[in-house]
């Protein structure tokens, strides 16, 4: 592929991870290990099992947020 | 945005089916069709084409050169260039608002360098400028959905996109197999009940109470069911 066609293709991924993050109604934080993980030019190749394991934990936070302290008294 | 390039001329000498020098003019009509018997020379021209953008100065179709075959770049020329003292050889023109360039490869010999307007005309492509027949037949005929759709991808230069997609799928079968996952649910499930096992769902007075007296209770019965002295 011609330098000039990947560069493109990977600043339309930036963009579309960007435009995805700010768009209102989807979910920033998912997004954001979207844009991270798998909306690369280069992913990693382990990209999916880190993206998985970012949306497990993201699930995991979200399902046991930190508890309110009580003053006492 | 600049101006974009247009074929003025192509000519072939020595190469494939043309031996003495022969120049299409394309200048007159922007749009083109070439038709004409078998065996006059019309994939020569298409081959003349590849041949001036290719990177090594050659053709995907002559194969490999080996011990038993003329394939290769070799077969780039005429049968009779050598016989007949031609040098075999392609050369273009183009224009681009005004300005015409022109540009000649030479099709024998170890270097067939490419000529500076074929490689400025080349960085233009953003999708292969030849897809042969037999590709397309094989497309048609032959290939799956999935395999004519990775094609596709390969002609229109999208492979990063692909591998995106791939990816998200395999991610959406991973994440959807976690989200399945009875053991965690299970173990939810039993955190949730251990949780929530003191909770009051709904207010209920008499309930209340009933709990609430449950110390005394349990304490009289205690009592009662103890021996007297």
């Amino acid at each position: 592929m011609k330098p000039n066609r990947r560069r493109r293709l990977i600043t339309f991924l930036k963009a579309l991870g960007a435009d995805l993050t700010a768009k209102e109604g989807v979910d920033a934080a998912l997004a954001a290990i979207l844009t991270t993980h798998i909306l690369k030019g280069a992913p990693s190749q382990n990209a999916v099992a880190q993206a998985k394991d970012a949306i497990v934990n993201l699930a995991a936070e979200r399902a046991n947020p930190p508890k309110v302290e009580v003053a006492n008294g | 945005m600049a101006d974009p390039y247009f074929f003025q001329s192509l000519n072939l000498t020595g190469f494939r089916a043309y031996l003495q020098p022969k120049t299409f003019d394309f200048s007159k009509k922007r749009c083109l069709a070439i038709f004409a018997p078998n065996g006059s020379g019309k994939s020569s021209v298409v081959d003349a084409l590849e041949f001036m953008f290719s990177k090594d100065g050659t053709l995907e179709r002559l194969g490999q050169r080996a011990i038993n075959n003329k394939a290769g770049p070799i077969a780039l020329a005429h049968n009779l260039a050598e016989e007949a003292q031609i040098a075999p050889a392609v050369a273009i023109s183009v224009i681009s608002g005004k300005d015409v360039t022109n540009g000649s490869r030479v099709a024998a010999g170890a270097k067939r360098v490419i000529p500076a307007v074929a490689t400025t005309v080349n960085a233009c492509f953003s999708v292969s400028p030849i897809i042969r027949g037999h590709a397309l037949r094989t497309f048609v005929e032959i290939h799956t959905p999935e395999e004519r759709y990775a094609d596709v991808a390969k002609w229109l230069q999208l492979g990063p996109l692909v591998e995106v997609q791939k990816n998200l799928r395999s991610l959406r079968s991973q994440i959807k197999i976690a989200a399945e996952n009875e053991t965690a649910l299970q173990r939810v499930d039993t955190q949730l009940a251990r949780e929530t096992n003191q909770a009051v769902k709904s207010w209920n007075a008499a309930a209340v109470l009933f709990h609430a007296s449950s110390p005394v209770r349990n304490a009289t019965a205690r009592n009662s069911s103890a021996p007297s002295r």
